[in-house]
């Protein structure tokens, strides 16, 4: 197992190194540079004291010599800093990236809490007013945009209840309560799709599972229907699900930037779009890359998981 | 309160903006429905939800207007303005010019700044030196006038010599954007990024990138009678749906909201509605490089003014709420040329007119043309969609292209463009607003060189900067005015109006012509 953990830990560098290939290029590709999204053609400035500015900030290096200065960077730990602020990039990364780590957290935790529970009983009940319940309510939370479900319960919590939640972020180890009060809304929100994939999910490999040999032998032989269900059936259909999961986590880290911009919560995908908004090269390329590390190490979590729930994919 | 202009100070030079401006008091930050007559009250903690995040609280130099809207509160210059841009004695008492070089401020006895430090000559010429190149991550700002050198009379007199006569000083100073003063050397002992040692009525407690700054009354402040409120927290809430729920259910006090957003306020009680105008009017750039293009001749650009119905822009895009502009845009004190003069004359609607002055070009038949315009507001794609409609009659073919923001500033900064629908912005003079037209400048070298230029224009220019004399300085401006409004190197449009939505326990707000929310320092809570 360690060394099968190793060996997929060790593809992680050239994925990075490709991706910041990638992200460096893109990046430079945008029309327009930081001094010029800085200006926006208003303040007046002269076309020399621009250049100064891009002089001061290294833009003029040839791109190459920009390139190794931000893997080096990366590889160093010294990230450099906000070519619009001066704040030290490994700063702000170190304030974004809780803030939605704890989004993802808890969307996903309330997705699975009750996501695989109503997948299940969807599952063993098939047919009933609970099963056509979860299976419309999926369909309805796949389809929902969470940018529409955040405004919508915005709106609605402070138009019907005149409460909205706190405006400046209040950190978990300051206030739990107030933090989760904070919270709720926008996980819930971006948690919503990844509730109804699992429970749909849940609900299908549940179904095929509960048609195997192996359940019908585990029943026959007199085991407890709980423990068939619970120990036999669940654990073998979780699989795919616990898949699904892994991946989609990393995509709601990426899909939690509209609902912080709705909600002004400074987590990595506002920091983010910010930064690319003010073509802030420093910031997008190490937020993007740190994203990227994440959804990387999260692929790779899953991959052990995997392993661990179902040793035969080891061997593969 | 704002102080009236003394006969004093008017006699020394003040006001390069003076009372002509009370005509448009219902655009400068008139309260519809305020409650005046309440005795304002001490205390109470508000919380305003800002568009955007300040991205540093740096004194000198910042380029992000958003920037300001914090820097107004903490720090300040010289000299101030008051709500319809009289220049006002601040740290500096009283001034005079002995001569068209020289300005001499006597600075206010017994102004702390928060540190405890008391504000003497020596900051000020400090500050002043250095807003000249400002630390990273401020930039050199063109409105920085053309000082050679200040002086420390003694410890409440400052001496600044120009190199040259320049009129931009006392409104640069009264601007306060770029002019701010700070302790002697706070530069070498604070990250000013994020701290901050003014004089202004409220202290930095806390600047918490992307999120909030927090900032509280400063007890020692020289005007003894204000602020009024103990807390100010300043949340950067960019969707303005959020804006908008954070109002309704009292998470913030107030916050600056669309014409669009405002017109579906209804009947809310909770909530009161202040408007203004600031200094982002409305225009469209062409470029005239001499390349041929159809509206290198000045009579297919004034065929385009007559063309175009702004009062149909008014109407459409912002639901009445805004007013024609000229060059220097409405609202700015006495400069301005007046909106009939505007309505009647110069940007009069008359289509058989536009015509005519097509044929008279060679265009009867018309041209193509491409009108980038700012994605984001959306108002100025909106107006190069009627502008397009508009146009069509007098057969010229507009393509509109709206470019998100920075390739948009590009293309803006080189000249990369036909046509350009675009918002100007806040200058401390008058001169500012026709500074496209100097031929040193990059907006000119850009937009011009090569195909635009008019000596009356130029030397205009360079003598309202040379005049100090404010009876003759109006009389440059409109006529400098008058010559951008015949040959339209550049076609004014319109300046809406912007909306401030309050609580009603909030009051005395209004919305500074600047764009800032310096209207807190005046404002109480219940």
């Amino acid at each position: 197992m360690a060394r099968y953990a190793l060996r997929r830990l060790l593809f992680v560098v050239p994925t990075l190194f490709g991706m910041s290939i990638l992200i460096f290029a893109m990046v430079r590709l945008l029309p327009g540079d930081v001094v010029d999204a800085m200006f926006t053609g208003e303040a007046g400035a002269a076309a020399t004291a621009k250049q100064a500015i891009r002089k001061a900030l290294g833009l003029t290096d040839p791109l190459p010599v920009q390139y190794i200065r931000f893997v080096g960077g990366v590889a160093t730990g010294a990230l450099g800093q906000s070519l619009t602020s001066g704040e030290r990039v490994s700063a702000i990364m170190a304030r974004a990236l809780p803030i939605t780590v704890e989004l993802a957290a808890l969307a996903a935790v309330t997705a699975t809490a009750a996501g695989v529970p109503l997948g299940v009983l969807s599952a063993v009940r098939p047919n009933t007013a609970v099963d056509l319940a979860a299976r419309v309510g999926g369909l309805i939370g796949l389809s929902v945009p969470n940018f529409w479900f955040a405004t919508l319960a915005l709106l609605a919590t402070s138009v019907f209840l005149h409460w909205t939640p706190p405006v400046t972020w209040i950190p978990p180890w300051r206030d739990l309560p107030a933090n989760l009060a904070q919270m709720a809304i926008p996980a819930l929100a971006i948690g919503v799709y990844l509730m109804a994939t699992v429970m749909r999910m849940t609900r299908a490999t549940m179904l095929e599972v509960l048609r195997q040999d192996y359940i019908r032998t585990a029943l026959a032989k007199g085991a407890a229907s709980r423990a068939v269900l619970f120990r036999h059936a669940l654990r073998n259909a979780l699989i795919p699900v616990i898949t699904v999961i892994g991946f989609q986590v990393g995509t709601l880290i990426g899909g939690a930037t509209i609902v912080e911009v709705i909600f002004g919560l400074p987590g990595m995908g506002y920091t983010l779009v910010q930064a690319i908004f003010a073509r802030d090269y420093t910031v997008i390329e190490v937020a993007a890359l740190l994203l990227a590390l994440v959804f990387v190490l999260l692929n790779l979590a899953v991959d052990v998981l995997y392993g661990l729930l179902d040793p035969r994919i080891e061997q593969a | 309160m704002d102080h009236q202009l003394t006969r004093r100070e008017l006699i020394l030079g003040a006001g390069a903006v003076a009372s002509a401006g009370l005509a448009r008091a219902t655009w400068l930050g008139a309260a519809p429905g305020a409650a005046a007559a309440t005795a304002a009250k001490r205390g109470g903690r508000v919380t305003w939800g800002m568009t955007s995040d300040p991205t540093s609280v740096i004194p000198f130099g910042a380029v992000a207007g958003s920037n300001f809207e914090i820097t107004s509160l903490v720090y300040e210059s010289l000299l101030r303005w008051d709500r319809r841009l009289n220049i006002q004695p601040a740290l500096a008492e009283s001034w005079q010019i002995p001569d068209n070089k020289t300005y001499v401020f006597k600075l206010r006895r017994g102004v702390k700044f928060h540190s405890g430090k008391e504000l003497d000559s020596g900051d000020v010429k400090y500050s002043l030196e250095l807003q000249k190149t400002p630390p990273p991550p401020g930039s050199i700002t063109s409105f920085y006038p053309k000082i050679a050198g200040v002086t420390a009379v003694d410890k409440y007199t400052v001496r600044v010599v120009m190199a040259e006569p320049d009129a931009t000083m006392l409104g640069y100073l009264a601007w306060g954007r770029y002019s701010a003063v700070i302790p002697k050397g706070l530069y070498d002992r604070a990250d000013l990024r994020t701290h901050a040692d003014g004089t202004g009525p409220f202290r930095l407690e806390e600047y918490v990138p992307n999120d909030h700054t927090r900032l509280t009354r400063f007890k020692d402040y020289w005007r003894p009678e204000l602020p009024y409120l103990d807390e100010i927290t300043m949340k950067v809430l960019q969707d303005e749906q959020a804006r908008l729920a954070a109002l309704r259910s009292g998470a913030v006090d107030g916050a600056q909201l669309s014409a669009d957003t405002v017109a579906g306020l209804g009947g809310d009680a909770s909530l009161q509605i202040l408007k203004g105008l600031t200094a982002v009017f409305r225009e469209i750039e062409f470029t005239i490089k001499g390349t041929g293009k159809p509206w290198d001749n000045v009579k297919v650009r004034q065929a385009v003014n007559a063309a175009i119905n702004r009062q149909a822009l008014i109407e459409n895009v912002y639901g009445g709420d805004a007013v024609y502009s000229s060059k220097i845009p409405p609202g700015y004190g006495p400069w301005p040329l007046s909106q009939d003069a505007l309505k009647l004359r110069w940007e009069r609607y008359d289509l058989p007119r536009a015509r005519a002055l097509m044929t008279d070009a060679g265009m009867a038949g018309g041209f193509s043309v491409t009108l980038q315009s700012i994605a984001h507001p959306v108002d100025y794609t909106q107006n190069a969609e009627v502008i397009k409609e508009q146009l069509k009659l007098i057969n010229i073919n507009v393509t509109v292209q709206p470019l998100e923001i920075g390739t948009f500033a590009r293309n803006n900064g080189q000249g990369n463009f036909e046509w350009q629908s675009t918002g100007r912005g806040m200058r401390g003079d008058p001169s500012g607003f026709i500074a496209d037209f100097d031929p040193n400048s990059s907006i000119y070298k850009a937009w011009y060189q090569g195909g635009y230029d008019n000596k009356e224009l130029t030397d205009l220019y360079f003598e309202g900067l040379h005049t100090t004399d404010r009876t003759k300085r109006l009389q440059i401006y409109r006529r400098l005015q008058e010559i951008v409004l015949t040959e339209w190197p550049a076609l004014p449009l319109v300046n809406p109006m912007i909306y401030f939505v309050v609580r009603r326990r909030l009051h005395d707000m209004y919305v500074a012509y600047e764009a800032t929310e310096r209207g807190l320092v005046e404002a109480w809570a219940e």
